[in-house]
């Protein structure tokens, strides 16, 4: 199975379950709020890559990292959202780009360092 | 009003699967940046570009599937927030000099300011030439 396979299989397990997740946090939330979906997405898939990075190689790792995190967690709609929020509602603008930044990061390095302890 | 259903799953899944081969096609084999962090602020940058095009483009209410295909699947599938995050804790971790944390502290800041930037760029893009017709 070639690598490219590898990674189209994580991404169409990994995109769906994003739209689920953002789907059910969508039907209660209005443009001026703190985008909750988006945020559990991006900072549980950051999570499990550090996992990933520090636990797996070869196309195991193309299948959760490349694939599933790369497809489960999503940049262009922080940049929408984040879009949105500069001109609905300033301080929760500055949440979302600083507190998302700042919680993947940490969620990386928590799960990461985690794996380099054994 | 897009519901969760098999076609509307199989339409993000689809999606999510072409994006995510361009984003690892870019990674592996793209001339200046193959195999290194600006590969995936190459990827994020132009997603940001991308739905702000496509928001200018693809009315979500009028045709709602093309919408979630297109920016759901393919630009969700494209754009990656884990590997932006991952790779400022790597670069770092790799020899932790004043160097890396510089070229960490910059892609950080490169790739926030340019994606959001590149928002705004693209709704504009969309609209050239195709305000008038379309209004």
């Amino acid at each position: 199975m070639s690598t490219y396979a590898w990674v189209a299989l994580g991404a169409f397990i990994g995109a769906p379950l994003r739209f689920m997740v953002e789907y059910r946090a969508m039907r209660r939330r209005s443009v001026t709020d703190f985008p909750r979906g988006l945020f559990a997405v991006n900072v549980v898939g950051s999570a499990l890559a550090g996992i990933v990075v520090g636990t797996t190689d070869g196309t195991l790792r193309l299948f959760l990292l490349v694939g599933f995190c790369g497809a489960f967690t999503t940049f262009s709609g922080f940049g929408w959202a984040s879009g949105q929020l500069w001109h609905e509602n300033r301080r929760v603008f500055w949440i979302t780009v600083l507190g998302m930044t700042a919680a993947c990061i940490s969620a990386f390095l928590l799960t990461w360092s985690a794996t380099q302890l054994w | 009003m897009i519901r969760i259903t098999a076609r509307s799953l199989l339409l993000v899944a689809a999606g999510g699967v072409m994006g995510s081969l361009l984003r690892f096609a870019i990674g592996e084999s793209a001339p200046l940046v193959q195999g290194t962090i600006w590969s995936t602020f190459m990827v994020n940058v132009v997603g940001c570009l991308a739905i702000g095009v496509v928001a200018a483009r693809i009315n979500g209410v009028t045709s709602p599937l093309l919408h979630l295909f297109v920016v759901t699947g393919v630009l969700g599938g494209f754009t990656t927030f884990s590997a932006f995050a991952g790779e400022i804790v790597l670069t770092i971790s790799e020899s932790g000099g004043a160097a890396s944390w510089a070229v960490a502290l910059l892609y950080m800041g490169a790739t926030i300011v340019v994606g959001l930037l590149a928002v705004p760029l693209g709704v504009r893009l969309g609209n050239l030439g195709h305000s008038e017709a379309a209004r």
